[in-house]
């Protein structure tokens, strides 16, 4: 028998991809991102009753999601990233063995890039380019006005863009 | 993927790094959805069930009565702790060796030493605090007075008077008729 609470699960957990990726970009790996993303989740179902606006549970969603990475990004700080982590898996990669590993290179530089970015520029370039949102739902979400979250995500894609060329 | 909400090229933004997090997301997407989420996540909430949740896990809307609640919480006991309390007492013989030491001050000395007390308020307190409410007493009545005795304008405090009231004055005194006779002899004009 489905009960409201059931129907609630499913309209929630329709978005775990949306929340996996920004679960992803603030992470170091996929294994980490998913059990942010579980995390992200299950406080998002203790919180439902918070929820005032239906029509925003995307965002309210992403939202906790960020809440959840950056807590977590704060307790492992003095943790260093393990580059065998962020590797994704590349077992099945057609291309050739030096590719790959250009590939993996890439992958870790540009996780370095964004986990040395501040905190109000990483959240927001997660959030835009990993959980796809628009600027005016970035404003909405986090409460800023659009030309903060503009000056931000334009702060935070060149200090990436320089960090990818420096290395 | 290369433009922003307003159709405008993105700055600063290489087509490398795009590239990249797009790499990324769909390894990650792909490992993601091999690992059946959603079946785990329900196993976990089952076993979670929504208890009460104190303090930093009350909802929103609770937030602003628990503060109210707190914020008298706290008036209440500092009311309780500090109803009822008196100013500190001195002991006696401090308070004798304070009043000695204050009446020996030469500003005190220049008063007299306080009679019999003049009024019920005077009856609690000490020779050296008579003086000095006395003197303020005294100030404050000084005060007053200077503020009612204003002086008014040369011109409003002289009376005009016409030439014949002028003559009237002069010559119906005779003490001024005597003074003038002082002076016949020295000046013409008198």
């Amino acid at each position: 028998m489905t009960t409201p609470d059931d129907g609630r699960f499913r309209e929630i957990i329709g978005y775990k991809e949306d929340v996996f990726r920004v679960c992803l970009g603030f992470s170091r790996n996929v294994a980490d991102a998913e059990d942010l993303c579980q995390d992200a989740f299950l406080k998002a179902f203790a919180r439902a009753g918070d929820l005032r606006q239906p029509g925003s549970l995307r965002i309210w969603l992403l939202r906790i999601a960020r809440t959840t990475c950056l807590d977590h990004s704060r307790r492992m700080r003095r943790n260093p990233i393990d580059l065998v982590d962020v590797v994704p898996d590349t077992a099945a990669d057609p291309r050739t063995p030096e590719i790959v590993s250009e590939v993996n290179e890439s992958f870790r530089r540009l996780k370095e890039a964004v986990q040395s970015l501040p905190r109000k520029q990483r959240e927001v370039f997660v959030l835009r380019e990993y959980g796809g949102l628009s600027y005016e739902d970035l404003a909405r979400g986090l409460e800023l006005r659009p030309g903060t979250v503009m000056s931000r995500l334009n702060r935070a894609r060149r200090a990436i863009t320089a960090a990818m060329k420096e290395e | 993927m290369n433009e922003n909400d307003t159709g405008k090229p993105l700055l600063n933004m290489p087509e490398k790094v795009r590239l990249i997090i797009q790499r990324e997301t769909e390894d990650g997407l792909r490992r993601f959805r091999a690992g059946n989420f959603d079946s785990r996540l329900e196993s976990f909430r089952r076993s979670r069930p929504e208890g009460k949740r104190f303090f930093f896990g009350l909802p929103k809307w609770a937030w602003i009565p628990a503060l109210g609640f707190t914020i008298a919480g706290i008036l209440v006991i500092m009311d309780v702790l500090w109803f009822g309390r008196t100013r500190p007492v001195f002991p006696p013989a401090e308070i004798g060796t304070i009043d000695a030491a204050l009446i020996s001050l030469p500003g005190f000395r220049t008063l007299s030493i306080p009679g019999p007390t003049e009024t019920a308020a005077e009856e609690d307190l000490f020779p050296a605090a008579i003086i000095v409410s006395r003197a303020l007493a005294i100030a404050a009545r000084n005060a007053a007075e200077r503020r009612e005795t204003v002086v008014p304008p040369a011109d409003k405090l002289v009376p005009r008077y016409s030439l014949e009231q002028k003559i009237k004055i002069l010559f119906g005194d005779k003490t001024i008729e005597r003074a003038f006779s002082l002076f016949k002899d020295k000046f013409k004009e008198v």
